[in-house]
């Protein structure tokens, strides 16, 4: 039995295994990244639908001069 | 409350070579060791909020570890036992990475015998055998007393001696 406790060697993992683990943590953290910018930018686009949507671009109700004096352009 | 997430880096330093040879005992093959390794620390970056302090961890890797070496040695021996139906098979099994032959017979074959021990006897001995953590540490890692850690330990000797009287015997 002590020859066998002798006899199991302890293995040394190799060198790169770390370097291997932490690419692997950088593309799961790249992987989750990537869908909360995408709904993110889905979401602000969408509001920004909503918005142009909801507000009419011009309020029919009341009167409303088109021309503002100030952007009146003048001809000769 | 504030939170410390723990530096994996620090904890691989720690614990890396430990779980890998408690890997490597199980597996027998650095390829499908290093895939476990891996896989065992990226679960533990995905745990980081759950834990504090690094004793917490040492339980947590070396339970990781034990439990997906076990995963992957029963989904090898069920693939092997589908294997034999198939008439073809022989390209199949040659792709699948078997346990790794050593230049040294007498730890080849001291390798195989803890190969045949019982999940349990094989995980005991190598926790404190190999490891060498306390009766208490291995008990608490396996979820059972330090009585039924040292006894799953004497069992395996046992066998483990009866085998090698029987390769000594045929040498």
């Amino acid at each position: 039995m002590d020859d066998m406790k002798r006899k199991l060697p302890q293995f040394e993992p190799n060198p790169h295994l770390w370097t291997r683990i932490e690419g692997r943590m950088l593309r799961l953290a790249s992987d989750t990244m990537h869908p909360i910018l995408g709904w993110s930018l889905t979401a602000v686009v969408a509001g920004m639908l909503l918005l142009s949507i909801s507000r009419p671009a011009i309020n029919q109700d009341q009167d409303v001069n088109p021309y503002p004096s100030h952007k009146i352009l003048y001809y000769e | 409350l504030i939170k410390s997430k723990v530096d994996i880096k620090t904890l691989y330093d720690a614990y890396g070579r430990r779980i890998y040879n408690l890997v490597y005992y199980h597996i027998q093959s650095h390829e499908e060791t290093e895939e476990i390794v891996q896989d065992v620390f990226l679960a533990a970056h995905q745990q980081q909020e759950k834990f504090r302090g690094e004793a917490q961890w040492g339980t947590y890797l070396y339970r990781i570890a034990i439990n997906k070496s076990i995963d992957r040695l029963r989904s090898k021996k069920r693939r092997n036992n589908w294997l034999k139906w198939i008439p073809w098979s022989d390209g199949i099994s040659k792709a699948i990475p078997a346990e790794e032959e050593t230049e040294d017979p007498q730890l080849q074959a001291l390798l195989h015998a803890i190969q045949q021990l019982p999940e349990q006897q094989r995980t005991a001995l190598v926790l404190m055998k190999i490891d060498k953590k306390s009766q208490k540490e291995t008990g608490e890692i396996m979820g059972i007393s330090p009585k039924a850690a040292e006894s799953l330990v004497q069992r395996a000797k046992e066998k483990l001696k009866n085998f090698i009287q029987r390769f000594e015997g045929l040498e």
